[in-house]
């Protein structure tokens, strides 16, 4: 166990060194005060971009090893730093900091309540494995035969045999390079590695607001986010929509920031988890369209067309290369959860209007119950509506409103076309996926309130 | 009046934000012990298997199958109630399912005649027409066969 422990240590080093070489080639680390505030993100983001990698070279038949993904962090190094030589320093805006002791008091029990949650997830994560159906029906599965098999291999047996053959590799490619780091397929170690980007995805999601949401509202805002139970449930499941949802929502974040501040950096940052999400779970593409739509909405696309266009183009490219590899392999998917063509026959659809009314009457008491996402959705369209109330930051207001909607709407449409029975297919995902909304709205809660309570101080 | 109702609104969010925060510490404690306890006194093979035994599998068969079927080889699962008995259908539907977790680096292959080795959980091998260069016995009504080409 200890020397599986170095190796996931040496793993997550190599997702520090990658994600830092990144940030420093958009600009944002430059010296080592900065490098130590975007530590959590660079953890992160060299995890995201690492995914995608490591899963690009599986799709072109690559093995898998590690010397193979040590290459690909000096690859993603090499970019970071010839783009760090053209592009210009643009430090962060500072963290915003508390001047009374009221807001100090209150900063410091949100980040308690955050310490106590990891205390308790870390705890969690020590006594979990393999426990959930589709995690050794299929995940865990396909990450073995990565590890084992070298690639993703379409013979008997070997990954395509199993489940879902069409999920696309992100979330069993990166177990699989756990396994390689630990040079041992122990699935009993792989808890600790999710909590260890559990903690840097939280840790990113406070560098990415710390400029912008005030320690008094960002830090509980975050204790409650690690305290909601769906994403407590995720931590160290295996399941693929733990990395969708933590991929989904930093992607959110940094789109909510570019439309606040038009930052190429933020746009950058938002495209690489899009590609990443794309890559870890089919729903992903329903989640990038849903926030690509409301940036073309709102974020005056007239004006920044390029940083659109990067944003359209990387998850687009993502969900090409993933298509291209299994139409070229002829994968045969027997049990397909939904025909994305259906969704334009009409008369499909008309006949099934009895799957849209029982999803509408089930996702919506998921997506609102506290006992699974807390007050997660209804505080921020709370949030949205006071915002357009006061007229204020309206174009923020109405993205954090679309994409919560169109993502809901999303997941209704897919039971709507899908094809497993639509109870059985309720009960054995509506909470899953209603915590990619929730955890959405989780996301932008703290900059919403911190625009609300901005609003209380102007007029 | 507008920066009031504003304060107001945020007041109140605040507060439902902060108040389902401490209402969900407790729970949050508890289900950390919940899990921690479920896994109390287990090694980390029983830990391995914990899933398996969920359904009511015979998991320390599949111990013993992977300890036989040499890693690589293609290997079909076939179930049934011969001379065993099963808590639910569900344990047999589960039993091939499991099988392709635990026993990888061999290959699960759904057609018994494409595979090298049969593992039966409670099934019939002489109903498969297939020889065999011999058959294990993991216990009673769990046997592990080689095929014979």
């Amino acid at each position: 166990v200890i020397h599986e422990s170095f190796g996931l240590l040496g793993l997550n080093v190599g997702f520090v060194v990658a994600g830092m070489a990144l940030l420093a080639g958009l600009g944002l680390v430059r010296d080592w005060r900065a490098a130590l505030r975007w530590l959590p993100l660079a953890l992160v983001l060299g995890w995201a971009a690492t995914g995608m990698a490591v899963s690009v070279t599986l799709m072109a038949g690559i093995g898998l090893s590690a010397l193979l993904v040590i290459v690909l962090w000096g690859l993603l190094a090499g970019i970071g730093l010839v783009l760090a030589q053209v592009v210009p320093a643009r430090p962060a805006p500072p963290l915003l900091r508390e001047r009374t002791l009221a807001g100090r008091a209150i900063a410091g029990a949100g980040a308690l309540v955050l310490v106590f949650s990891f205390w308790e997830l870390c705890r969690r994560a020590l006594a979990s494995g393999p426990f959930d159906n589709d995690v050794w029906a299929f995940w865990l599965p396909k990450a073995k035969t990565i590890a084992y098999f070298g690639g993703l291999d379409t013979h008997l047996g070997g990954f395509t045999s199993y489940p879902h053959a069409d999920y696309p590799p992100f979330t069993p490619a990166m177990e699989a390079v756990s396994f390689k780091f630990m040079a041992a397929v122990d699935p009993l170690m792989l808890p600790i590695q999710h909590w260890v980007l559990a903690v840097g995805f939280i840790g990113a999601l406070a560098t990415l607001l710390g400029g912008r949401v005030r320690p008094a509202v960002l830090w509980p805002s975050l204790a409650m986010l690690a305290l909601i139970p769906t994403f407590d449930n995720f931590v160290g499941s295996g399941l693929g929509e733990e990395p969708l949802v933590e991929l989904f929502a930093l992607a959110v974040v940094a789109a909510a920031l570019w439309l606040l501040d038009p930052e190429p950096r933020t746009a950058a940052l938002c495209a690489i988890f899009l590609a990443a999400g794309v890559l870890a779970k089919n729903e992903g593409a329903m989640l990038a369209a849903a926030l690509l739509l409301m940036l073309i909405a709102t974020g005056r696309p007239h004006r920044h067309p390029v940083a659109l266009a990067a944003m359209i183009a990387a998850p687009a490219l993502a969900f090409a290369s993933w298509r291209i590899w299994l139409s070229a392999n002829d994968v045969a998917v027997v049990d397909r959860d939904f025909r994305l063509q259906d969704i334009f026959d009409f008369s499909y659809l008309g006949d099934r209007t009895d799957r849209l009314r029982i999803a509408l009457g089930t996702l919506p008491r998921d997506l609102f119950d506290p006992q699974y996402l807390l007050l997660s959705a209804p505080l921020t369209l709370a949030l949205v509506a006071v915002l357009l109330f006061v007229r204020r930051q309206v174009r923020l207001a109405l993205f954090s409103l679309g994409t919560v909607v169109l993502a809901f709407f999303g997941y209704a449409l897919i039971y709507w076309i899908g094809l497993p029975e639509i109870h059985f297919y309720l009960d054995s995902s509506a909470i899953r996926l209603m915590t990619d909304v929730g955890l959405t709205a989780a996301v932008l809660f703290p900059l919403l309130l911190s625009e609300a309570l901005a609003a209380t101080r102007r007029e | 009046m507008r920066r009031r109702v504003v304060l107001a609104a945020c007041g109140v969010l605040i507060s439902a934000a902060v108040g389902v925060s401490i209402w969900r510490i407790p729970d949050a404690a508890r289900d950390a012990q919940r899990n921690v306890d479920a896994v109390a006194g287990l090694g980390r093979l029983d830990r391995a298997l914990a899933a398996g035994r969920e359904f009511d599998l015979e998991t320390e068969t599949y111990v013993s199958a992977a300890q036989v079927i040499p890693p690589g080889a293609t290997y079909a699962v076939i179930t049934g109630t011969h001379g065993i008995t099963v808590s639910s259908q569900l344990s047999l539907f589960k039993a091939p399912v499991f099988a392709g977790y635990w026993l990888l680096p061999r290959r699960l292959v759904a057609d018994p005649h494409q595979a090298d080795w049969i593992y039966s959980y409670g099934g019939d091998l002489s109903s498969l027409g297939l020889k065999y260069k011999r058959v294990i016995v993991l216990k009673p009504g769990w046997e592990v066969a080689e095929v014979a080409r």
